[in-house]
């Protein structure tokens, strides 16, 4: 099946491209993982979690049982995948375009 | 800061852009991508005792299709919750989880270890001798260990050579 090139004005933003990059290859991370993958602090990685989730793109949880302090775990959902393939797939286009001399 | 910079800086503070990108600026998104899937491949770094592990495992839920029927649903349940708590042990360890995508790029390691794991089902269903058990429980588990480990290398060279972001 191929991806249709559409931009996605949630995915773009830098931070949140990235977020999406790493988790359409782990599916799941942990937070901290993610911040540190970022180069951000606390704050700024929840900004961009926070943007995501609200799109429907990541799902937040916080497993409990394990004993100590809980986690929080981030999932990319299947329509943040769809959609960080189809703004992929569109920059890809786009990149191409420039590279053969179009637009 | 540049104008690529200040424009997806609105987005990322607003939300709300109000542009596209140019084609510089997708390659220079798409040159992010590539960075990240590089990261990533650094971070995945398998704990050494994941495949053995993995291969114990693996070789206990095939043997134990030969054992007597009063050990056979335990060794099962046993070999299962060992899986369970291998990857769960993975997570907590390197923070990512192991999805269908790592499958996805290892495709030809990861369908050789399966048809090595189905065949070896098979022997043991055919041939209920034990030591015809014995050996191929040691050949699943030498079988992990090689592919897991060709699977890993295979996985963080397409992150680190843009697996998606070509």
């Amino acid at each position: 099946m191929t991806t249709r090139p559409e931009f996605d004005e949630v995915i773009h933003a830098p931070n949140r491209l990235k977020i999406c990059a790493l988790l359409a290859t782990a599916t799941t991370a942990e937070f901290g993982t993610l911040r540190d993958a970022l180069g951000v602090a606390d704050s700024v990685a929840s900004k961009q979690l926070k943007v995501l989730s609200e799109a429907g793109y990541v799902k937040l949880s916080k497993p409990t049982g394990t004993g100590g302090r809980a986690k929080t775990w981030v999932t990319l959902t299947p329509a943040g995948r769809r959609a960080f393939q189809g703004h992929l797939a569109m920059l890809q286009q786009m990149a191409a375009d420039v590279a053969q001399g179009v637009g | 800061m540049t104008e690529r910079d200040c424009y997806l800086s609105v987005m990322e503070n607003n939300g709300e852009p109000t542009l596209r990108p140019s084609p510089e600026e997708a390659r220079a998104s798409l040159d992010d991508v590539r960075r990240m899937e590089a990261d990533l491949a650094d971070r995945l770094v398998t704990p050494w005792w994941y495949y053995p592990g993995l291969g114990l495992v693996e070789a206990l839920i095939v043997s134990s299709l030969a054992f007597p029927a009063s050990l056979s649903a335990p060794a099962l349940v046993a070999g299962v919750a060992g899986l369970g708590l291998l990857v769960s042990a993975y997570r907590r360890l390197t923070g990512l989880g192991m999805s269908n995508q790592y499958f996805a790029l290892a495709r030809a390691w990861s369908i050789a270890l399966l048809v090595v794991i189905l065949v070896a089902i098979v022997v043991v269903l055919l041939v209920d001798r034990p030591v015809v058990t014995a050996v191929t429980a040691v050949v699943v588990f030498m079988a992990t260990v090689v592919l897991g480990r060709r699977a890993d290398s295979a996985v963080r060279y397409r992150l680190r050579h843009g697996a998606r972001a070509r």
